[in-house]
C-alpha cells in the first residue's frame, strides 16, 4: 500500500501570512508533498486557534507538536487524552514566562493588553488522527490485511473520508446549520475537569486501499459540508488542488462568497 | 441578512462613545450614595474601551477591527474627548487607542486561589478618560456630531459592519429633543443594517436597574424613557448572546441598559472564534 500526503495552508484574507493562527503536524514528518508515505502510519494534527485568543498560534503549534508524539492512547480514550492534556497544559505556563522574559530582554516588554490577557491561556481547536495503513498481499502473506484509523476531536475541525467516489464518513458529523463562532475547544489553562470530556470526540475506523482523507479547519470544513448536502462530490476538486492551484482556487471560492474568510487548513492524504 | 458583515482590518466598523459630562454628572448615582456619575461613566466608558481593545489584540499589537471616537459633551460643547497624544481627534484606529492610554494604573483585585479562597492580584488598568463635570447638556450637540462622524465613516466603509452610537448620560438633555436628533443617527447605516444607538443611564433617581429591557414599563423617569425610545433594538445575533450571557430577551430588546453594567456588549460582537475555556 502506498500513499501520499499534501499540505495546504493560508491566512485570513486581509491578513499576512505569519498572522495565520492554524497549526498542523505530520508525523513522521514528509519532506515535500507528494513525497511516499514512510512507515506503516502517520499521525495528522491539526489545531484552530481561536481568534479571540491572542496566543492562540502559539497554543496550536504547542498541541499538534505534543500530539504528533503522543502515544495512541490519547487517541483512544479520555483518560490517557486527559494525561497528554495536562502535561502540555503543565508546560505552557513555563513557555509563556520564556516568551515574556525574551520581550524583555529584547526590549520590547509586554504591553498592558498583553498582560491583561496572558493568564486567561489560549484556546484552540484539536483534530488528531493516526491512520495505519493496510498491507498489501504479497507472494509470502496472501492476506489482505485491512487498515484502521483512530482519532480524536474537540471542536469543528473535521476529517471526511471518501471511498469508492462517496463520503464514507466525516468526523466529527456537523451539519452546515451547526458551525459557528462558539466551537468547543482546548484551553491552555485547566478549570474544569468534567467539561472537556463532554466536549471530546473518539472515533474510529477502516483505511482501505484508494481511500482519501481530508482534514480541514473549520472554514473548509464548512464549505465541503455544505457541498455534500448540496448533493456535490467536493473532494473532486480537493483531490485536484495540486493541478488547479490551492491559491487561486481558494482566492475564487472566497471571491463567490462560498468560502467563509478564515485561516484554512488541508491535509490530504492519498493512498493509491 | 442584516448585522452579518465580517469584522476585519480590511472591513472594519465603528465605535463612537458618547460621553455626559455636564454638571449635573457630579450627583450621586441613585441607590448608592457613594459613587457620582460622572466617575461611574468614565470608569465604564474606560472598561468598555479596555475590553474592545483586548477583544481585538494580538501579540505585540492589537488589530485595527474599529474605529473608535469618544465625543465629550457639557456647557456648551461636544467634541473629542480624548486626550494626551489622541487630543483632538475624531476617530483613531482601535490598535493607536490601545497604545495610547493617559496612563496606565495597576490596581489589585481578588481572584480565587484554587482553594476556596481568594488571592490579590495586580492587574494593569489603562485610562483615557478622567471624570469631568462642567455645564449644560448638549446631548443633541453631540448626536448631531456623531451623525457627521458617521456619514463621512459610512461613505469611506458601506459594507462594513454598521456602526455603534453608546451614549453614556444621566439623560438630561437641555439643548432640544434628543429622540429626533437620535432618529437621524439611526437613520444612517450601511449595505449592512442601520446604526445602532444604544444608551447607558446612569441616573440619581434610583429604583431597579435595567438590562437590556424589552419595555420602557417599569423605568423610573422621562429621562429613562426617553432614552430608552432613542435606543435601537437589539439585532438578532446580540439577543443571542445577551441571552447566553442570561439575560431575559424578545424581539424588543432593546440597546438600553439602566444604572447598571454595559461592558457586556463587547461581547456581543464577532471578529472570529470566541475563545471560550473548556478546561
Amino acid at each position: 500500500m502506498r500513499g501520499s500526503i499534501f499540505s495546504y495552508s493560508a491566512s485570513k484574507h486581509g491578513n499576512s501570512p505569519d498572522e495565520y493562527e492554524d497549526a498542523w503536524c505530520i508525523s513522521p514528518p514528509i519532506l515535500a508533498d507528494a513525497d511516499e508515505i514512510a512507515g506503516e502510519s502517520i499521525r495528522v494534527s491539526v489545531a484552530d486557534g481561536a481568534s479571540e485568543s491572542p496566543f492562540a498560534a502559539r497554543w496550536a503549534h504547542m498541541l499538534v507538536g505534543k500530539f504528533s508524539a503522543a502515544p495512541l492512547a490519547a487517541l483512544q480514550n479520555v483518560t490517557d487524552l486527559l494525561g497528554v492534556l495536562d502535561a502540555i497544559g503543565a508546560d505552557w505556563p513555563h513557555a509563556m514566562e520564556s516568551y515574556a522574559a525574551s520581550r524583555t530582554l529584547s526590549g520590547r516588554p509586554l504591553k498592558w493588553y498583553e498582560e491583561r490577557v496572558i493568564g486567561r491561556g489560549a484556546f484552540a481547536t484539536l483534530l488528531a488522527a493516526e491512520l495505519t495503513l493496510p498491507v498489501s498481499p504479497t507472494s509470502c502473506s496472501p492476506d489482505h490485511d485491512e487498515g484502521y484509523w483512530y482519532a480524536v476531536s474537540i471542536g469543528d475541525t473535521c476529517m471526511f473520508q471518501i471511498r469508492d467516489d462517496n463520503l464514507l464518513g466525516a468526523f466529527p458529523a456537523i451539519p452546515s446549520a451547526e458551525f459557528g463562532n462558539n466551537p468547543a475547544l482546548v484551553g491552555s489553562n485547566h478549570t474544569d475537569r468534567e467539561f472537556l470530556p463532554a466536549h471530546t470526540l473518539m472515533h474510529s475506523g477502516s483505511v482501505a486501499q484508494g481511500d482519501d482523507f481530508f482534514v480541514c479547519t473549520d472554514a473548509l470544513a464548512l464549505w465541503f459540508t455544505e457541498q455534500v448536502e448540496r448533493g456535490c462530490k467536493p473532494w473532486t476538486v480537493l483531490r485536484d488542488l495540486q493541478a488547479i492551484g490551492f491559491a487561486e482556487w481558494l482566492d475564487g471560492t472566497r471571491r463567490a462568497g462560498d468560502l467563509r474568510n478564515d485561516d484554512v487548513t488541508l491535509i490530504h492524504v492519498d493512498l493509491w | 441578512m442584516a448585522y452579518t458583515a465580517e469584522i476585519s482590518r480590511a472591513n472594519p466598523s465603528c465605535f463612537v462613545f458618547m460621553v455626559d459630562q455636564s454638571a449635573s454628572m457630579i450627583d450621586p448615582i441613585g441607590g448608592s450614595g457613594l459613587q457620582h456619575k460622572h466617575e461611574v461613566v468614565a470608569d465604564a466608558l474606560n472598561r468598555l474601551l479596555m475590553e474592545l481593545s483586548i477583544k481585538c489584540a494580538k501579540e505585540e499589537g492589537v488589530r485595527d477591527y474599529f474605529h473608535v471616537a469618544v465625543i465629550g459633551y457639557g456647557g456648551s460643547t461636544a467634541g473629542p474627548a480624548l486626550g494626551g497624544d489622541l487630543r483632538g481627534q475624531d476617530l483613531v484606529s482601535i490598535g493607536l487607542l490601545a497604545d495610547k492610554p493617559l496612563r496606565v494604573e495597576h490596581r489589585t483585585k481578588k481572584i480565587p486561589d484554587g482553594a476556596g479562597g481568594l488571592v490579590d492580584e495586580t492587574v494593569s488598568f489603562p485610562v483615557w478618560i478622567e471624570p469631568l463635570a462642567n455645564g449644560a447638556t448638549p446631548m443633541c450637540k453631540a448626536l448631531n456630531r456623531s451623525k457627521d462622524i458617521l456619514a463621512a465613516w459610512i461613505a469611506r466603509y458601506p459594507r462594513s459592519f454598521p456602526p455603534i452610537v453608546l451614549n453614556l448620560t444621566d439623560g438630561e438633555a437641555n439643548d432640544g429633543d434628543p429622540l429626533q436628533a437620535a432618529d437621524e443617527v439611526r437613520r444612517l447605516g450601511t449595505d449592512d443594517g442601520a446604526v445602532l444607538l444604544f444608551n447607558l443611564h446612569v441616573s440619581s433617581t434610583g429604583g431597579a436597574s435595567a438590562v437590556f429591557p424589552d419595555t420602557a414599563a417599569g423605568l423610573p423617569d422621562a429621562y429613562a424613557r426617553t432614552l430608552f425610545e432613542m435606543s435601537s433594538p437589539l439585532p438578532p445575533h446580540m439577543r443571542n448572546y445577551a441571552a447566553q450571557q442570561g439575560y431575559s430577551v424578545s424581539s424588543e430588546t432593546r440597546g438600553f441598559v439602566y444604572n447598571s453594567d454595559i461592558v457586556s456588549l463587547v461581547q456581543f460582537l464577532d471578529i472570529g472564534t470566541r475563545a471560550v475555556a473548556l478546561r
